[in-house]
């Protein structure tokens, strides 16, 4: 009985149903590998993270508003580590598990099977992923951490290092079961371009984040290697660790993160719009682009100039062509997802505007600014700029552009797929607000932390720099932090609606086009009731009903 | 009716699903990834110490004189070579029912991973370089070391799959284990070459 089994079979505690007592519900909880409830782990706990997140978002902001003190923290170098505990929490805490969670428990549905691949697998990989998660945030109290001079304790830094890998590991194990569900357990006559849109979206994404994050797990191995009892060459040493690893958090691997947001775009608005989606091939080879593009591994300092200081005034990656080409190029596939559905909009009814049509549209918007932030940098100020520092604020900028991005959308994917991932609709109203806190708070972090990187501010650091304007750009950061903070704490209580109702809903609410529509709201153990029949397009659902009308 | 019934095509084949292999193929590519990524850092910065040294700015002489044998580091890669045609006799095998076959390959992978993980572990020992002092000499233990641990999960892996022969699973109609544990093991081989090639050849 082990991960390799290729039996999908269902573990005996799925059986039990819905009207258990509480004791054997919390042993449900624990012990279940039904992907639906796998899933909602991994959404509830990345959703608890993303509220923790946003809080540390403010604080560790506010601290930037008098840039002449240390005043929240005491001390620099806590400063530092509370910086980087932010970014590795905002992708690998936050962002990625909560795709991946609206992922096991949706994708298995779209593609009409009874269960994930590799279910023991997908169940060890949120609580390993959780354990690590929970190292990662005690390492840092234990003054360990990524962030340039972080590290005061080299011990807490090696348990940051590993925590980090076992983390990237638990993503890499749930990628394996997600991108293997879309490829092998389709059903007969659903071929890859018939499959549902976030479906595709997360085989992309899965399949990015495995070619991917394995490079950074190396630059950790390195790391760890560098920090065992010697003096440090360079990757483990407090004062290079970060750059070592910085290119997971910057331009064009940030974006990789964010690829299920045109998927779950593509398939709100055909459904909202009532109407079929047209080039699907087009719309679905545009997020294979968007997907090529955002692979960011090659973009590191240490294959651009080295890893030797010598080497420290030359040829930083930002200067590359490769590197700027990339960044204008991303726009283009969202530009034409963005059209294609559109055009979907323009051929169907007019939709209701609902929390999942605004939540996807205003991700893959705020998406694109993040792309367009990037792009940014053919501009010949930004030359002059590098020169004094080597990382300016735009990097976080882009970094709390798509953090909002994947708020939003994962927001919508939520109040849309709250019937078969909760069993109950999300409440509307707070989702809503969320939305609009989230485009609110993303835009003004994003855009300020911009202004703030054209006026000189450095990404790392807390040097005065001479405009007084950047303090108070900083001050909008703050603002906009707590905003996404408000943000989450709206779609927490939204999501806390739907998990809590007990209505009866239909299986199909919203006349859906894809076959999670065709399951009971929730599903139940196996997913499907009856067996499917042959899939003949990408809207079975659609085909099913004008055959029976 | 029964005669329409007994002329009636062969009903097709049931598809079956090959999640074990599928999934496999995708964490080779993420393991090997691993490696691609320890090579880039490598080779940056061996030119980089190249560049210095050229320029008179320092660096050193990569590997001393004598420090990497030949012998050993190509000796594994002979090692590698005949694990792999053994993996592949193990699914030839498996998938004609020839069971004796495929026990004795399945061993013999296993023998020669074991073997590789021994030879990977003297030649660490016969390096002489401390790690502390050198730059070449973290690179070749963190690549080494990395690399044992790679192979000690591709032994692993046969020999769960191995054992759950023994016990009478996968057969001519269904090998995916065999298969699945085959491409991981490709996999360990095909990484081997550049580590061959960048620390045993290039020095």
């Amino acid at each position: 009985m082990t991960a390799t089994d290729t039996h999908t079979d269902i573990d005996v505690a799925d059986q039990v149903s819905a009207n258990v007592p509480s004791s054997d519900g919390l042993y449900r909880l624990v012990a279940s590998n039904d992907h639906k409830m796998v899933g909602r782990l991994w959404i509830g706990a990345s959703m608890l993270l993303l509220l923790a997140a946003t809080v540390l978002g403010v604080v560790s902001n506010i601290e930037r508003v008098s840039l002449d003190s240390i005043d929240v923290f005491g001390d620099v170098s806590t400063y530092f580590q509370s910086w980087a505990l932010l970014r590795t929490a905002a992708i690998f805490m936050v962002v990625v598990p909560m795709f991946i969670g609206i992922a096991m428990v949706i994708v298995p549905l779209q593609v009409g099977s009874a269960s994930i691949a590799f279910p023991r697998l997908a169940a060890a990989s949120f609580w390993s992923w959780l354990a690590a998660s929970g190292i990662h945030i005690a390492s840092f109290l234990a003054d360990g951490g990524l962030g340039p001079a972080a590290g005061t304790n080299d011990e807490g830094t090696l348990l940051s290092i590993v925590s980090l890998g076992l983390m990237i590991l638990s993503i890499l194990a749930a990628s394996v079961c997600i991108a293997t569900t879309v490829i092998a357990l389709r059903p007969a006559g659903m071929t890859l371009l018939r499959v549902p849109a976030f479906s595709w979206s997360m085989l992309v994404a899965t399949s990015v984040w495995l070619f991917s994050l394995p490079v950074l797990l190396a630059n950790l191995i390195y790391a760890y290697v560098d920090l065992q009892g010697r003096e440090p060459i360079a990757f483990g040493n407090p004062d290079r660790l970060w750059s070592s690893v910085e290119w997971a958090w910057s331009q064009p691997q940030v974006y990789a993160y964010a690829i299920p947001v045109l998927g779950i775009l593509a398939d709100v608005v055909p459904v909202t719009a009532k109407q079929r989606q047209a080039n699907r091939s087009v719309i679905f080879s545009f997020i294979g682009l968007f997907g090529v593009l955002s692979f960011g591994a090659w973009a590191q300092h240490a294959l651009s100039r080295g890893a030797d200081p010598v080497f420290a005034d030359a040829n930083y990656i930002y200067d590359e062509f490769l590197y700027i080409a990339f960044g204008l190029a991303a726009v283009l596939p969202i530009l034409a997802v963005l059209g294609g559905v559109a055009d979907t909009i323009r051929r169907g009814s007019v939709p209701k505007p609902g929390g999942a049509l605004i939540g996807a549209l205003v991700g893959t918007l705020l998406l694109l600014g993040a792309v367009v932030a990037g792009a940014l940098r053919v501009i010949p100020a930004w030359d002059a700029l590098h020169e004094q520092n080597e990382l300016l604020s735009s990097s976080t900028a882009q970094l709390s552009l798509v953090l909002a991005a994947t708020m939003a959308a994962a927001i919508g994917a939520l109040v849309f797929w709250s019937p078969k991932i909760f069993g109950g609709y999300a409440a509307e109203p707070l989702a809503m607000l969320a939305v609009v806190a989230v485009l609110l708070g993303g835009l003004m972090a994003g855009v300020a932390d911009m202004v703030s990187a054209f006026l000189g501010q450095p990404d790392i650091s807390l040097v005065p720099v001479s405009e007084s304007a950047v303090e108070t750009m900083n001050l909008l950061v703050v603002i906009g932090m707590a905003l996404l903070a408000i943000g989450a704490l709206a779609a927490i209580g939204s999501v806390a609606t739907a998990a809590s109702s007990d209505e009866q809903l239909p299986d199909d609410p919203w006349d859906g086009q894809t076959l999670e529509w065709a399951t009971p709201s929730p599903p139940p153990v196996g997913n499907f009731i009856e067996p499917l029949e042959v899939v003949t397009s990408a809207e079975p659902l659609i085909d099913e009903f004008e055959e029976v009308s | 009716m029964a005669t329409e019934v007994l002329h009636a095509p062969p009903a097709p084949e049931l598809s079956r699903n090959r999640t074990l292999l599928v999934g496999t193929a995708f964490a080779a590519v993420a393991s090997i990834m691993v490696f691609v990524g320890l090579f880039a850092v490598y080779i940056a910065v061996r030119q980089n110490n190249e560049f210095l040294v050229e320029k008179g700015l320092g660096g050193s002489l990569w590997f001393p004189e004598g420090a990497v044998q030949i012998a050993p580091g190509t000796m594994m890669l002979f090692s590698t070579w005949i694990s792999a045609f053994s993996i592949s006799w193990a699914v030839q095998a498996i998938r004609n029912d020839d069971r004796r076959n495929a026990y004795a390959a399945l061993f013999l992978t296993i023998l020669m991973g074991a073997a590789i993980i021994n030879q990977m572990a003297f030649a660490i020992a016969d390096f002489g370089l401390p790690v502390d002092r050198s730059t070449p000499a973290f690179f070749l233990y963190t690549i080494y070391g990395s690399y044992i641990i790679f192979m000690a999960i591709a032994v692993a892996f046969v020999l769960l799959m191995a054992i759950r022969a023994i016990a009478g699973q996968f057969n001519s109609q269904n090998a995916d284990g065999i298969q699945a544990a085959a491409i991981y093991w490709y996999a360990t081989v095909i990484v081997y070459l550049p580590v061959w090639y960048l620390i045993t050849i290039t020095k």
